[in-house]
């Protein structure tokens, strides 16, 4: 392996290294903004979901995911070559597990599997059943996850419409917006779907009641756990899928904290503007929000327009959250289909809108078709993940509920599941409040 | 006489719900259709917008057909 070769798969296993703290900050958000009494069965979930989700993708995920220039199965549409799922070996094999680009492929995949089976915790939060979503988890990372990002990352046809039919590069997802954050996001509107609201959270008429989350400071530093696993995500998957040098780093980085730090800033701003103070959950998810959008454009744009971007997923998520609980009556604890289903796929046209401006600063011309290849590839998120997704888990819950018996729920999945509870010094005893 | 399927809250939100879906698949359809067999720049982004919109359509009467209540349980 020549030197410099060797230096660009050192960096991008390095910053693969850090995508599991972007887990880690997700998992603590969900759980921050969940209740008390599902606080060890959703951590506990959450390391199911990462263990079941790294199996399935070395079991068949990568098999099917692929990479460019790689054996893959194909149609023939209009004289078009159209490939639509790789023909990979199943566990790896002939996979050289040494720095090659396959290899750190499978690794970020890996990653990024478990990272988008996180994101449907938040969502299904205090009534998803520890089993359903392990179940569920099989299903996003051994099929829909691969299937996806094959047709992104891995040569596929998305990616062709660039060479095919003259639509810019083809489809270009940087960090995952689209294959990980949009990804999750619809899969956490189906679970929300499929296992309605929590207990209490809508009146007989259809109003929802404030459910606060148990831990605000959970939520705050899963934001900032958060950003060095996002650091790690953009800049690998600018790398690997985009051909991009090792220096391309320092501007994903940049880019990266600066779409996060406005969409933040954007969204307590918004929510003092209306509430009187700023709302912490919010700007969490309006943080969330930003990272996720960042994931798109962000090896391609100038720190102004990151900066841009970001507010606008600020703003986005801030009013989507509220839209979600009133106006579609979807119970989202964690605000994962605001922050990660709407963040991402503005993650996923901002790559058409931004860096189509002169300032972007490409080395190769934008393209007007770029634009036209975003809005493909998020047609096929709404219009064939979505349902493939809900269909997928309507099925398995036919088979195997998700949903927590109404007696588990309101005892809390903590005790109901696992028997014991996250805080058992919660417990109040009558003696400490009698006057000495 | 005809009964709402299981996971349906009734008969007219179980249609509604097939209606919503197979609505978001003949979006996605319009849009395939559109970049495979258009050519030119302004009919192929007018039909992929087209069926963005059905997307959209599928998607509202999706939420409409989801109302408060226990999920698929019920």
């Amino acid at each position: 392996m020549s030197g410099s070769a060797f230096e660009l798969s050192d960096t991008t296993a390095t910053f693969i290294l850090l995508v599991p703290l972007a887990g880690a900050g997700l998992a603590l958000i969900s759980t921050g903004l969940g209740r008390s009494r599902g606080a060890a069965q959703l951590m506990m979930s959450s390391l199911c979901v990462v263990s079941i989700a790294a199996l399935a993708y070395f079991v068949c995920g990568f098999a099917f995911q692929g990479l460019p220039d790689q054996p893959a199965h194909w149609l023939t549409i209009g004289g078009k070559p159209w490939s639509w799922l790789a023909d990979g070996h199943l566990f790896l094999h002939h996979v050289a597990l040494d720095g090659s680009p396959a290899s750190l492929a499978a690794l970020l995949g890996m990653a990024g599997a478990g990272l988008a089976a996180l994101i449907p915790l938040g969502a299904g939060a205090d009534r998803w059943r520890l089993g359903a979503c392990s179940l569920s988890t099989v299903v996003l990372a051994g099929w829909t996850y691969p299937l996806f990002a094959h047709w992104a990352w891995g040569g596929g046809w998305l990616a062709q419409l660039g060479s095919n039919y003259g639509l810019g590069h083809g489809f270009i997802d940087s960090g995952g917006a689209s294959t990980i954050q949009a990804m999750g996001g619809l899969t956490a509107l189906a679970i929300a779907w499929i296992l309605g609201p929590r207990q209490g959270k809508y009146t007989r008429d259809g109003m929802p009641s404030a459910l606060p989350g148990h831990n605000a400071v959970f939520v705050l530093f899963g934001c900032l756990l958060a950003l060095a696993g996002w650091w790690g995500l953009n800049s690998s998957g600018a790398i690997l899928f985009n051909s991009a040098p090792a220096g391309i780093v320092v501007r994903v980085a940049i880019n990266t904290v600066l779409s996060a730090a406005s969409a933040a800033l954007a969204a307590a701003l918004v929510t003092n503007t209306r509430f009187g103070k700023p709302d912490a959950s919010l700007t969490a998810n309006g943080w969330i929000g930003g990272l996720a959008a960042s994931s798109g454009a962000c090896a391609f744009v100038e720190p102004l327009e990151a900066a841009l971007i970001g507010a606008i997923a600020g703003i986005l998520v801030t009013f989507a959250v509220e839209w979600v609980e009133l106006r579609m009556s979807v119970d989202d604890p964690g605000g994962s289909i605001s922050a990660h289903a709407m963040g991402g796929l503005w993650g996923v046209l901002s790559v058409g809108i931004f860096t189509g401006l002169p300032a972007s600063g490409r080395e190769t011309p934008p393209h007007p078709g770029q634009w036209l290849a975003q809005l493909v590839g998020i047609a096929t998120l709404i219009g064939f993940v979505l349902p493939l997704t809900y269909c997928l888990n309507w099925l398995l819950n036919r088979a195997y509920p998700q949903r927590v018996s109404p007696e588990g729920e309101r005892q809390g999945l903590d005790l109901h599941e696992l028997g014991a509870g996250a805080y058992p010094e919660f417990i109040t005893h009558s003696d400490e409040f009698t006057e000495r | 006489m005809a009964r709402a399927a299981p996971g349906c809250a009734g008969l007219g939100a179980c249609r509604m719900k097939i209606l919503g879906f197979l609505l978001l698949v003949s979006g996605w359809a319009i849009v395939l259709t559109a970049v495979a067999l258009l050519t030119e720049n302004v009919p192929r982004a007018a039909f992929v917008l087209a069926g963005i919109g059905v997307e959209m359509v599928g998607l509202v009467l999706l939420i409409r057909a989801h109302p408060v209540g226990r999920g698929e349980h019920e």
